[in-house]
């Protein structure tokens, strides 16, 4: 495996009386797609933002290309090249395909919107993911669930970031429509993406992801080559039914109460 | 249980009720969770669990730690006799896959477009993912299933079930689809070329219903033919009978992927048709076979003319294998099929200069009834014939 592009080690995060995350580690390396995995209140929505610069961490370290780095805010994130796309996916209805793929970084000319330009950027982007659409000028509510969610992950392929986190990117799409959006993840991998896909379908993870972290009340509970790895043994971390009993009592009682956002 | 004489009002006449909604919950829906029983049937998690307990005790359900939405949870599924049966077809932009009972019908499918053709891992991965989505959406279990059967566009070595070197998947020569997809899914695959089990599933219940000596054409990417000689499919040593695509037609023609030349495929494959269509302006043509086909019908000339040619192409072919076994039905299908009697009556005259007047007499080509279906229905049938084999 090549060198990581994205390392986190002992990562701790807490929300007043709740530790969500104590002494997390994660490593992406490019061309890797990882599966982030566990139970609800895990603490996986907790870490995305931490990586996203939307709740910096408590404590810890953050590597990115081997180099330390802080990530307070969201704008750092972005600038290093971690792009983050969430379940609600923030496109605008109303507005067509390339006004979404530009929204906040529309290119301009002589003070006017650079349409032509824009239109054959976004053609060129699309047609780098092999992804069709009928036509980039129809608003996007007219699209299908799974369009979306691809148009949401292309737009933020625009800031050529190195790192990409998807939440939950299969939730509520159709088998078709999942179908694209997990091409669409092997095509972010083949161009030497780091992909971080938060998933609760393990068919889809088992599907495209090279490993699967899985956290549990806030820790590591385990990091698995998901393709030399049975479905029972990922569940059984992801329920804890692998823990010695003792050390899941004397766990609970120091993170009890954790609960997600 | 014990079989107590309910007195209604009772405790054991309601437990028994209790039982009957559990089982009626699980008889419509498949498998499901004992949150879920209790959601369907109103009744508490506890009695749940409870009367869940005692059904298996007895055997009428079967209890599976799994999880759901990340949590931890008990599939419960009824036991039911076994003849559960998936099949797989492989074409080269689609997987369909489709859940089976046993005596042919569908009980579910799914289909997906990709590129199986580029990375044979990857296809199986994809279809690991869609069998797996198939039987989550039927609610069925795993542990229910007994085989799997897999179509592919081709041919496949009857001992090794190895793919051989010249096919619609040249990635997949030496890689055995079948042992990869079993060690995957855990259950036992067979795999066969998908011109075969059209042939063969077209000869038990489509056009060829009662017939012994039937040819199934299958004309899309390749064009691959499945033999059945007196009731039999005709396989050959190593699995490649049937590959008429090969067959050398025109000394001068083009060279073929298989390093021979003028081959039935460089005049009646799909590549090689779409080729052919004129490209003067820049108009979006046909880029498909199947959208050629819908240009033919609706009267495009060039499209008509390409297919026109294929079809007696196709006729010299099957001319020779008319002349070898004296078949009574030739059935086509695959995507060019759709083209129908501007396929077929092209077809028909240039096998009648071809073929003895004694093999010509007595045989008829027609549309497969299936249609694109046939492929996906013999892996089906397949999968439960290997199932019978296995337990004899």
């Amino acid at each position: 495996m090549s060198k990581p592009v994205l390392e986190l080690s002992g990562i701790s995060k807490r929300f007043g009386a709740v530790q969500a995350l104590s002494e997390v580690d994660l490593q992406v390396a490019p061309g890797e797609v990882v599966a982030l995995l566990g139970d609800n209140g895990a603490g996986k929505s907790t870490l995305v933002k931490v990586i996203a610069g939307v709740n910096p961490a408590d404590s810890g370290t953050i590597k990115w290309e081997n180099h330390p780095v802080t990530i307070s805010k969201p704008g750092d994130a972005q600038r290093l090249g971690i792009a983050t796309i969430y379940q609600d996916l923030a496109l605008c209805d109303n507005l067509d395909i390339v006004a979404n793929l530009f929204l906040g970084s529309e290119r301009t000319v002589l003070g006017t919107l650079d349409e032509l330009e824009m239109e054959r950027r976004a053609q060129t982007l699309l047609d780098s993911l092999s992804v069709k659409m009928p036509s980039l000028r129809v608003p996007v509510a007219s699209l299908s669930g799974g369009q979306r969610q691809i148009i949401a992950i292309a737009r933020s392929l625009l800031g050529d970031p190195k790192v990409v986190m998807l939440d939950e990117p299969t939730a509520a799409l159709g088998v078709a429509q999942t179908a694209q959006v997990l091409d669409l993840i092997e095509r972010l991998r083949d161009q030497g993406l780091g992909v971080v896909l938060i998933s609760h379908n393990m068919a889809d993870v088992r599907a495209v992801a090279d490993r699967a972290a899985v956290l549990r009340l806030g820790r590591n509970a385990g990091d698995f080559p998901v393709q030399e790895t049975s479905y029972e043994e990922i569940v059984a971390a992801i329920t804890g039914a692998a823990d010695n009993p003792v050390a899941r009592r004397s766990g609970r009682v120091s993170v009890s109460g954790t609960e997600e956002e | 249980m014990a079989d107590v004489e309910a007195v209604p009002g009772t405790q054991a006449a309601l437990r028994r009720a209790n039982q009957r909604r559990v089982i009626e919950a699980l008889r419509s829906s498949g498998t499901l969770t004992q949150a879920e029983i209790a959601r369907a049937t109103g009744l508490s998690a506890a009695s749940i669990s409870n009367i869940v307990r005692d059904l298996r005790e007895c055997g009428t359900v079967s209890v599976r730690e799994t999880s759901s939405n990340g949590r931890r949870a008990r599939g419960v599924t009824l036991v039911r006799p076994p003849g559960t049966v998936i099949g797989i077809d492989f074409a080269p932009t689609r997987i369909t896959a489709a859940l089976g009972d046993g005596q042919g019908t569908v009980l579910a499918r799914e289909s997906i477009g990709y590129d199986v053709a580029a990375d044979p891992e990857r296809g199986v991965r994809r279809a690991v993912w869609l069998t797996e989505t198939l039987l989550g959406g039927a609610r069925t279990d795993r542990s229910m299933v007994t085989a799997m059967g897999v179509a592919l566009p081709t041919p496949i070595d009857v001992t090794t079930g190895e793919i051989g070197s010249v096919s619609c998947f040249p990635r997949w020569f030496g890689f055995r689809p079948a042992e990869a997809l079993s060690e995957r899914l855990g259950l036992p695959v067979v795999a066969e070329n998908d011109a075969n089990l059209c042939a063969l599933e077209e000869a038990r219940a489509g056009g060829g219903r009662g017939l012994e000596h039937v040819i199934y054409l299958r004309l899309s990417h390749g064009v691959g033919a499945g033999i059945i000689v007196a009731g039999r499919l005709l396989r050959g040593a190593g699995g490649t009978a049937g590959e008429i695509g090969h067959m050398g037609l025109d000394e001068r023609g083009q060279v073929c992927r298989c390093g021979n030349r003028g081959c039935l495929e460089t005049i009646a494959g799909a590549p090689y048709l779409l080729d052919m269509l004129p490209r003067h302006d820049d108009s979006a043509g046909p880029a498909t076979l199947a959208e050629m086909v819908d240009a033919a019908v609706a009267s495009d000339p060039g499209s008509r003319r390409i297919i026109a040619e294929a079809g007696s192409a196709l006729g010299r072919a099957t001319a020779l294998i008319a002349n070898l076994v004296n078949p009574e039905l030739v059935i086509i299908g695959g995507e060019l099929a759709g083209a129908g009697e501007l396929l077929l009556e092209p077809m028909r005259r240039s096998m009648e200069l071809g073929t003895l007047g004694s093999a010509l007499s007595d045989l008829k080509i027609v549309q497969g009834e299936l249609g694109e279906d046939a492929a996906l229905l013999g892996a089906l049938r397949l999968a439960t014939a290997s199932v019978e084999e296995s337990a004899r």
